[in-house]
């Protein structure tokens, strides 16, 4: 097996003097799409902002060959982690197109912009029809594609995504990871999924971690994680 | 009818100073989304900057450049050492008192730096007017037109049509998403004021002319300016330039129509203006409705 | 963002505790250790020293009006001098002009001054923080134009003589100075307890609860409206308290000392003392009164003295947003836990 497109050591993250995350190691490998389980309050979130370097942490993430210890956002985002963040984090006042070409922010040189665009826009038709409307203005769905079209402008080399069912229809929910399967099938994209909604998760990851106060604790195949008793209990309402 | 015309050359003409210092603080708005309150003071301070160097025998023109590019190192470097340390984007308290601050130290600074004293400083626009029929228009508020129009285009411009413009009103809009799309937005901060820093230095010395040299010299018209920035609406270059005439046009026509309020009322006025926009209409005539709640 | 992931320098709830409790013990023996010696001072200083100490008084009144809008309801106000200013025009116009009494002037002023503070609060309810801030900042401006716009009542810029003196009933035998001293010094105590009392009572809980979280306090019942237009009211009739005593104590009344300026320097004297600290405001008061003349016995010059306010404001709102209130009660956790 080829070296993973992330592996993250923590040893400790958290937010002042409150420890959320003690000694949690996670891995994605190249094309690999990892589901991040765990009841709500678990760290989940905790655990993507470290590695994006919004939440200090002692520990090391490693991106291919780069070895480093996050400290900025900034700095993560040229490494090449794309970070979807919970709630979607659109810019409300800027149109669809203004949003997709800040996702392009991190990248050097002549871009063509216009190819990426039209290329996002073809998976996401929706949003080829709002180009021009504030982001502010979609529905909840229509933003998590934006977000989810954003953070692909930027060409990540592994993708988070932190609840992106959060809020969403149940149908929509389904087109949602249609998409996200499509994707990493198509261009091979490492992502890493937070989810609540197992069911939805556990249908196109690869493997499965789940998270519990903090510690993994429990990982495996994706087809294991869907018959394993606990998670079926936990997490899949079964 | 003459004198309506006069007065309404001349109220546009103090428009265009209100515009030019509204247009600063549109743009530290839009970079960072904040107020400075110490707008008015940087600029005097690069004023003053401007005046010690004709005062040393530079010509005009190379003395109001340095005073700009003075205005933008010393902008982007009271963002980075003051102003970064307590920014917070949820919060804007902190930084308004902190420039709060600023204000106090940088008209006491120029008072002792440079002088107490009133001083005059050359205007870059020919002398005289434009003579039509009976009603004069200087040639300077002519320039100073042109200028602003210019500049207002410009802001426009870079925050619609560049990419630094659009990471700028990202940066604003959230924060922390710019920050995960690899936006700088510390750099962001550092750029937006120094830029309005910039624009306010050249601002001040085209007003001066008018206004005179000294410490208090944009204290009142820094009111007048957010007024013009306000009835604008504090996103649109082009809001600040057509609010700064409004409100030129306003307190003329009122200082010279309504005997009551005279001379002495005019502030209240301005601020009577700027209470009544944020009610009736926070956005201004060109602001874009905010979807944002803070 | 944050950082610091070890534990061992958090406070335990004991140590908190007990720092709290030896908080209060030097408080109490700190306060009646000054009230004391504030009652006492007419007879241990000179006049000229005692009028310094009645600025230095009327200064912590101003200033605690500030600690209870910004601080404790976290509403901004840049234009308090204008409150001040309608409280210390009351006594002048009154007293001198209609023949009032100081006593009905003062309470005049007021209430015109929380009347003042309703108009203010009403508008800025609906306003953004920063807004807010702009429209005082621009009252604060504007004041000084309106007293000369009515010049012929005000006297305008050269100011207003006030008439007659304000003198002590006669069996006391003090002179005015020393009246209007004690005066002050009383009127100041009691609105340092009222402000006191209030901030542990549940009134005052709701007003630190719409500072702490708008949205939230609301859901959980607070009427925030009212609470922040109260505040406001209060905050006002406090200043307008103030500007009465500065009447009483210079006799004389003038817009140059109630400019913009002003409300600036009581925001600074909040931030110096503690915005959320009772005996910060007199903390603060004191050092708006004294730096002056404390910078000048240094050696620097009187125009540096506002650059120097300025500096000390960007420094508290970096280092040290609790100010003196919070130094000492550090200080004080500190020593606790050895
Ligand atoms: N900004 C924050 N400040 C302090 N504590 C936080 C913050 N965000 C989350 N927490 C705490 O960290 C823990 C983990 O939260 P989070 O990572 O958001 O969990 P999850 O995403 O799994 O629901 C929770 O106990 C939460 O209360
Ligand atoms: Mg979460």
């Amino acid at each position: 097996m080829s070296a993973p497109a992330l592996r993250a050591r923590i040893e400790a993250a958290g937010y002042g003097r409150l420890m959320v995350l003690r000694d949690v190691e996670i891995h994605v490998s190249e094309g690999e799409v990892v589901a991040l389980l765990g009841a709500n309050g678990a760290g989940k979130t905790t655990l993507l902002r470290a590695i994006s370097g919004l939440v200090r942490m002692r520990g090391t993430v490693d991106l291919g060959s780069a070895s480093v210890t996050p400290k900025s956002p900034e700095r993560m985002a040229r490494l090449g982690v794309g970070h979807v963040p919970q709630g979607r984090g659109t810019f409300p006042n800027l149109t669809v197109h203004e949003n997709l070409v800040a996702g392009a922010a991190a990248r050097r040189g002549r871009l063509d912009l216009k190819a990426d665009i039209e290329r996002w826009t073809t998976v996401f038709p929706r949003l080829a029809e709002r180009m021009q409307q504030n982001a502010g203005q979609l529905s909840g769905g229509e933003q998590q594609m934006l977000a989810v079209a954003r953070a692909l402008m930027g060409r990540p080399r592994v993708l988070l995504l932190d609840e992106p069912s959060l809020g969403l229809a149940p149908a929509v929910v389904h087109e949602l990871f249609d998409k996200l399967a499509e994707l990493n099938r198509d261009l091979g994209t490492a992502m890493l999924v937070v989810e609540q909604n197992a069911t939805a998760a556990l249908r196109v990851a690869h493997r499965g971690v789940v998270l519990e106060a903090g510690r993994v604790a429990l990982a495996g195949a994706a087809d294991e994680l869907r018959d394993d008793q606990r998670v079926r209990q936990a997490y899949l309402g079964l | 009818m003459e004198l309506f015309s006069q007065r309404l050359v001349d109220g546009l003409s103090s428009g265009c100073i209100y515009a030019a210092l509204a247009l600063a603080i549109v743009l530290v708005f839009r970079a960072t989304g904040t107020l400075n309150l110490a707008q008015g003071e940087m600029a005097m301070f690069c004023c003053f900057l401007i005046w010690k160097l004709t005062d040393l025998g530079w010509p005009l023109i190379p003395a109001i450049l340095a005073g700009v590019v003075a205005g933008f190192v010393g902008g982007a470097a009271i963002e980075r050492v003051i102003i970064r340390p307590v920014e917070d984007s949820r919060d804007h308290l902190p930084v308004i008192i902190v420039t709060l601050g600023l204000l106090l130290a940088l008209d006491s600074l120029a008072g002792g730096l440079f002088t107490v004293d009133t001083e005059t400083l050359g205007s870059p626009f020919p002398s005289g007017s434009w003579h039509i029929g009976q009603v004069l228009v200087p040639y300077s508020s002519i320039g100073l037109f042109v200028v602003i129009s210019a500049l207002s285009g410009l802001m426009w411009f870079t925050f619609h049509r560049t990419r630094l413009g659009l990471a700028m009103r990202a940066s604003v809009d959230n924060p922390e998403s710019a920050r995960l799309l690899g936006i700088r937005r510390s750099r962001m901060l550092m750029i937006g004021w120094g830029a309005a820093a910039a624009l306010g230095a050249l601002a001040a010395a085209l007003v001066a002319p008018q206004t005179y040299v000294y410490t208090g010299m944009l204290q009142g018209v820094l009111l007048y300016a957010f007024t013009a920035a306000t009835l604008g609406g504090f996103d649109s270059p082009a809001g600040a330039v057509v609010g700064g005439l409004l409100v030129g046009v306003l307190q003329t026509m009122v200082s010279g129509y309504v005997g009551f309020v005279g001379n002495d009322l005019s502030l209240m006025t301005a601020l009577v203006v700027i209470i009544v926009v944020l009610m009736l209409k926070p956005t201004g005539l060109f602001g874009r409705p905010d979807s944002r709640r803070l | 963002m944050t950082t610091v992931l070890d534990r061992d320098d958090m406070t335990s709830p004991d140590v908190a505790g007990l720092a709290r409790e030896r908080w209060r013990r030097i408080g109490w023996t700190v306060t009646c250790a000054a009230i004391v010696l504030g009652a006492g001072l007419p007879w241990l200083i000179s006049g000229y020293q005692l009028s310094q100490v009645s600025g230095a008084l009327y200064l912590s009144l101003g200033v605690l009006s500030m600690n209870l809008l910004t601080g404790l309801n976290g509403q901004i106000s840049l234009g308090q001098s204008a409150f001040v200013g309608i409280g210390a025009y009351a006594v002048a116009i009154l007293v001198t002009d209609h023949g009032w009494s100081y006593p009905a002037a003062m309470a005049a002023g007021v209430v015109l001054s929380a009347g003042a503070g309703v108009i203010v609060a009403l508008p800025a309810l609906r306003l953004r923080g920063l807004y807010v801030a702009l429209t005082t900042f621009g009252i604060g401006l504007v004041f000084p134009s309106l007293i000369q716009k009515f010049a012929d009542t005000t006297g305008g810029t050269a100011g207003k003589t006030i008439f007659p003196l304000y003198a002590a009933p006669e069996a006391f035998g003090l002179t005015t100075g020393e009246w209007a001293y004690l005066v002050t010094l009383v009127v100041l105590l009691v609105c340092l307890l009222f402000v006191h009392l209030l901030k542990a009572s549940s009134a005052g809980r709701q007003i630190q609860a719409v500072r702490d979280a708008d949205v939230v306090a609301e859901g959980f019942g607070v009427p925030l409206a009212r609470i922040k237009v109260a505040t406001f009211a209060a905050s006002a009739a406090i200043a307008g308290l103030a500007g009465g005593l500065f009447a009483i104590q210079r006799q004389f009344v003038s817009p140059g000392d109630l400019s913009l300026d002003t409300s600036i320097n009581f925001f600074v004297g909040m931030a110096i003392g503690g915005s959320v600290s009772v005996p910060g405001a007199v903390v603060g008061g004191f050092f708006l009164q004294y730096a002056p003349q404390l910078t000048q016995h240094l050696g620097i010059a009187p125009i540096y003295t506002p650059a120097i306010y300025g500096g000390l404001l960007i420094v508290i709102i970096r280092f040290a947003r609790g100010g003196a209130a919070g130094l000492v009660r550090s200080a004080i956790e500190a020593t606790t836990r050895r």
